[in-house]
């Protein structure tokens, strides 16, 4: 079953063309790879998948909904959260509170249960603080969840994003490059992360520089160049594919 | 000496200028500047002097409207601003204030114009009237003072509701709504991709501070009973927005805290007559030289929390 | 007579620019409103007035007096209210251009409050020589100041327009004004340009100032805020940092205001300037000149 489809899209900045009608789709419980050299687009694909940009034609469809022209955090609710590629946590806010904060859209405390602090809310605000600890603990961080998240080291802050995307109880996470500026050791604990997270039958698109793990850990891979889709398939088919070949060859030439 | 009326009435202003404070901060809260508390203020006065003293509204009738008047309005400048940021959305706020100064001049058979409106029902004296008027509070009061008693009550009830007020946005702060509220000031992109409508809590927030600052207008009328165009200028909006921001204003303690401090000063400064005002800005400026992020921050606010759970602990103990 | 007034407009819209262009190059560089620069504009217009009418300094003296007097004042402003709030701290609290601004408010505060002691708060008049000389072009009326205030104000404003684009200097300014970091790395010396900002900004409050007195020949202490009022409208319907911006829009709004004074209700004259930004900004959230970039 195809849960996210990304149809014919089209944008472009200013006259440039940032996508040129890129379509693909992505199956229930697999993890789904991106990789193209630096500016093919990439990050704008999430851009639009996520409703942060608007495609100027095309359509994306989550779990057979339409969501094209929904604000963001109505596709959130639907079901699909994302990393982002700088990093943008909430520093000055605890790591159980950035965690806190991903379950928003599955709690529902308006201003009146939060001031007269109702039972409901009471029991809301504990689960949510517990949940937001087994979350902690599955990447590894459960021990700093009192301190501000600013503190925390880069391949740290990249994890704290990946539990913050999964407390939103999304079904499918968009990770944009999720192992980018970490050592050896940090990527194998993120390999094993995102496996762990597959396995709990989550769909998981990343945007990938590190091959290494991107042919590992993928299913299928899609290639973008120049806004384009040029190749998808499996890792194996995608290593011979001559367009892919050119097209990093090319960029290395450039 | 808690009787001495000019004390009282101090501390009246203290807890009307505290709830202004608040009103910048639950603003500052999802990272709107906003400049229009004076504006508000105004609305909030006016509403409810013209609701008391045209249509003989009793006051608290007129309180709530005045406030849920500028909370209509905020939601009114809300919408629209939404895509402002930063200093924009604080000049526009400001923009908004000065057009309401000019309409308050220009509409005299509201407002009473530039001479402005007076004969505001005096909050203590309609208390006052009220348990005078039961035998029983007329045997107890009849001893004291009237204007001493007139001067404490007003001041019980304001700052009542400051501190319930403050109450109110500690508590939501520390809630589901405020971690909303922070998310937003701290990364807008990153809160809506997490599932918070950035534009309803925006919204939600800035009404909140154009409520609690219709509210302190309103009852700053029924303390001074007489309000003009003048109590609601440029000036007065600035003076708030440094209320919250030298207090702390990542804080509900803060503007409580800068209030006090600020709406003290000038008192204490007295003795420099002329030259008051001008060592007033100089403290403004020390301040922020030395604590930018504001008097009470979180370590000086977790600190005092701590202090008063060890002393709550110990109290238990001793039971 | 429209072309009088169309004449009015255009020399107040030129102080207007003078003013909004102060705020934009401080804005430029350290992304703060200076909220002290209205007031930094009437101590120059009481400069001006002081040096001429109690020390008989002749015109021209008077005006490098108060422009002189600015400077060294937008110079300590720098020295003592901004340059120590820069420095980077360890501390991840509170906002940086907050406090910033607030520092402003707070030497606004000194600066108003010290104005009423020095100056007394009732207007004072400002008699110039030729403060009556006008010229008559068929049945058009135009005074003689009028001309010096479009004289000065557009060869202040070319001037700095050129400098901005051709000196080392200006460029270094731009470049601080795009990214101070950037700018920084490149070997500007950030410190020096933003001081020159600052000062440059607070030497055309001053002209404004002193031409300010003499068109309208009496000085208050008021006028600051009311100045300082719309040179903020303006910077906003122009563009945060624009300095075409700032031209276009304070000439609109100067002819915007003299229209309706001379047409309409004078009483609204001080709210035309933020219903014409409100409308703006509904339309254009970062002005007219202003880069919508994401």
């Amino acid at each position: 079953m195809e849960v996210l489809k990304l149809v014919n899209i089209c944008k472009s900045f200013g006259g440039v063309s940032a996508l040129n009608g890129v379509s693909l789709s992505v199956k229930k419980g697999e993890i789904y790879g991106i990789i193209g050299p630096n500016g093919a687009g990439k990050t704008t694909l999430f851009n639009v998948a996520t409703a942060s940009v608007r495609p100027d034609s095309g359509n994306v469809v989550v779990n057979d909904e339409d969501i094209t022209g929904l604000p963001p955090h109505a596709v959130t609710k639907r079901g699909m959260a994302r990393t982002f590629q700088n990093i943008r946590l909430f520093n000055r806010m605890t790591l159980q509170e950035n965690v806190m904060v991903g379950m928003h859209c599955r709690t529902g405390s308006g201003v009146l249960r939060s001031v007269l602090r109702t039972s409901g809310q009471r029991s809301e605000e504990r689960e949510a603080k517990i949940r937001a600890m087994e979350l902690l603990d599955f990447v590894g961080l459960s021990k700093y969840f009192g301190k501000k998240a600013g503190i925390l080291s880069y391949g740290q802050q990249r994890k704290l994003e990946i539990a913050r995307a999964l407390a939103t109880s999304a079904s499918i996470l968009l990770l944009d490059e999720p192992v980018a500026g970490m050592n050896e050791s940090e990527t194998e604990d993120v390999y094993h992360l995102l496996t762990a997270i597959a396995y709990r039958g989550i769909t998981i698109v990343l945007i990938e520089h590190d091959m290494g793990l991107v042919m590992n850990l993928c299913g299928r891979v899609a290639v973008l160049d120049f806004g384009e889709l040029i190749a998808a398939g499996t890792p194996s088919e995608i290593k011979v594919h001559p367009l892919v070949i050119e097209a990093y060859l090319g960029s290395e030439r450039g | 000496m808690f009787l001495n009326p000019y004390y009282l009435q101090i501390g009246s202003f203290i807890a009307i200028n505290a709830l202004l404070g608040l009103g910048v901060y639950v603003t500052l809260s999802t990272g709107q500047l906003s400049l229009g508390s004076a504006g508000f203020m105004g609305i909030g006065a006016y509403t409810s002097a013209i609701l008391t003293a045209r249509y003989n509204y009793s006051i608290p009738v007129g309180v709530v409207f005045g406030a849920l008047a500028a909370a209509l309005s905020g939601v009114l400048i809300a919408i629209p601003s939404l895509r402002l940021r930063g200093v924009y959305l604080a000049i526009v706020t400001l923009g908004f204030g000065e057009i309401l100064r000019v309409a308050f001049i220009r509409l005299e058979n509201l407002t009473g114009g530039a001479i402005g409106f007076p004969g505001i029902p005096k909050l203590g004296g309609t208390i006052l009237e009220r348990l005078k008027a039961s035998s029983a509070g007329a045997r107890i009061f009849s001893s004291m003072n009237g204007n001493a008693l007139e001067s404490l009550l007003v001041f019980a009830i304001l700052l009542c509701i400051t501190l319930m007020s403050a109450a109110f946005f500690a508590l939501q702060a520390n809630s589901r709504v405020g971690r909303a509220f922070s998310s937003i000031e701290m990364d807008e992109t990153a809160a809506e991709s997490m599932g918070i409508n950035v534009y309803y809590y925006k919204v939600l927030s800035f009404t909140q501070g154009a409520f609690v600052s219709g509210l302190a207008g309103a009852l700053y009328g029924h303390v001074a009973s007489y309000v003009s165009p003048a109590d609601f200028t440029y000036h007065r909006a600035v003076e708030i927005l440094v209320y919250a921001i030298l207090g702390g204003a990542g804080q509900v303690m803060g503007p409580l805290v800068g209030a006090s401090i600020l709406t003290t000063l000038p008192e204490v400064l007295r003795f420099m007559s002329g030259y008051r005002h001008v060592l007033y800005g100089a403290i403004i400026v020390l301040s922020m030289i030395y604590r930018p992020q504001g008097l009470i921050d979180s370590e000086t606010s977790d600190w005092l929390r701590k202090v008063f759970r060890r002393k709550r602990f110990i109290d238990g103990g001793v039971k | 007579m429209l072309a009088e007034q169309l004449i009015n407009g255009l020399t107040l819209g030129s102080i207007y620019a003078l003013i909004a262009i102060g705020y934009t190059l401080v804005f430029g560089v350290l992304d703060i409103i200076n909220m002290a620069h209205g007031e930094i504009f009437m101590f120059g217009a009481f400069a001006g007035m002081l040096m001429s009418m109690k020390l008989g300094a002749p015109l021209p003296v008077a005006f490098l007096g108060s422009v002189a007097l600015t400077a060294a004042m937008g110079y300590v402003l720098e020295l003592l209210a901004l340059r120590p709030l820069r420095r980077p701290s360890g501390n991840m609290e509170g906002n940086a251009g907050l406090s910033t601004l607030i520092s402003t408010i707070g030497v606004a505060i000194i600066l108003e409050n010290l104005s009423l002691k020095l100056f007394g708060a009732e207007n004072q008049p400002f008699r110039t020589s030729f403060g009556n000389v006008k010229f008559t072009i068929g049945p058009v009326n135009i005074y003689l100041i009028q001309i010096v205030i479009l004289l000065a104000s557009g060869v202040l404003i070319c001037g700095l327009a050129l400098w901005l684009k051709r000196s080392r200097s200006g460029r270094a300014l731009r470049a601080t004004a795009e990214s101070p970091e950037t700018a920084a790395l490149m070997g500007v010396d950030t410190k020096k340009i933003i001081t020159t900002a600052v000062v440059t900004a607070s030497a055309m409050a001053g002209t404004a100032g002193v031409l300010v007195a003499m068109s309208f020949s009496n000085v208050g202490t008021r006028m600051g805020v009311s100045m300082g009022l719309k040179g903020l409208a303006i910077i906003v319907f122009g563009g945060m940092g624009s300095v075409n911006g700032a031209l276009v829009g304070g000439i609109i709004l100067g002819m915007a205001e003299t229209l309706v004074v001379a047409y309409g209700d004078s009483g609204y004259r001080d709210a035309i300037a933020f219903v014409i930004i409100i409308g703006v900004l509904l339309l254009k959230p970062k002005g007219l000149f202003g880069q919508n970039a994401s």
